[in-house]
């Protein structure tokens, strides 16, 4: 979650900035171990436990983000409240809309790219909200 | 809602980040409620009411 708390409160920031940075590496070694793991053992019985290993440094980011939120002053937690929402709904309607195309024909898309939908939709939510309240 | 915050902190000569820092908010929230873009909590217009003696009548006017 971005903040721009300017002058206000730049430990909270900070330090959530530093567990998301140090949860990125773990993540990227995980991702890089489990992918070099599976390419050598493809039919190894717990390679579905080793194809989701990624998902546990990943954790820590939602963690990170409620205590950044409760620290936050009660504007900054409006407006991430407006792009949150304004996010949700955006990519909602837009991957929705994109499954009903895929019945019409359109090629099939994997799931993973409904996240980077989402984090577009958020960001520009997130302007929308901080351009209103400046 | 109508504030008189830019008039009591100019009569105090502070700046919206020296005010922020004594309500411990934004700069932006300081500027949002004195240009009446947002409307404080109660909580947060007590505060400022407090920090200024003033009665949170005499800080914020409703502007029916």
């Amino acid at each position: 979650m971005i903040q721009d708390c300017s002058d206000f409160k730049q430990g909270p920031a900070k330090k959530y900035r530093a567990g998301i940075f140090g949860a990125t590496t773990v993540y990227a070694v995980a991702v890089l171990a489990s992918v070099r793991w599976l390419q050598h053992n493809p039919s190894a019985p717990w390679k579905y436990g080793i194809a989701v290993l990624p998902v546990l440094p990943a954790l820590f980011v939602p963690l990170a983000a409620v205590r950044l939120f409760r620290e936050m002053d009660e504007l900054q937690r409006q407006i991430q409240l407006e792009g949150l929402a304004f996010g949700f709904i955006c990519a909602a309607v837009l991957t929705l809309t994109y499954g009903f195309l895929q019945n019409a024909g359109m090629p099939e898309v994997s799931w993973i790219w409904v996240w980077p939908v989402m984090g577009i939709c958020w960001i520009i939510g997130l302007v929308a909200a901080r351009r209103r309240y400046r | 809602m109508k504030s008189k915050l830019r008039e009591l902190r100019h009569e105090r000569s502070w700046s919206q980040a020296e005010l922020a820092e004594m309500l411990k908010v934004s700069r932006q929230t300081v500027n949002a409620i004195e240009t009446s873009k947002y409307d404080p909590s109660l909580p947060l217009a007590f505060k400022i009411a407090r920090l200024f003696k003033r009665k949170i009548e005499e800080v914020f006017e409703d502007g029916v």
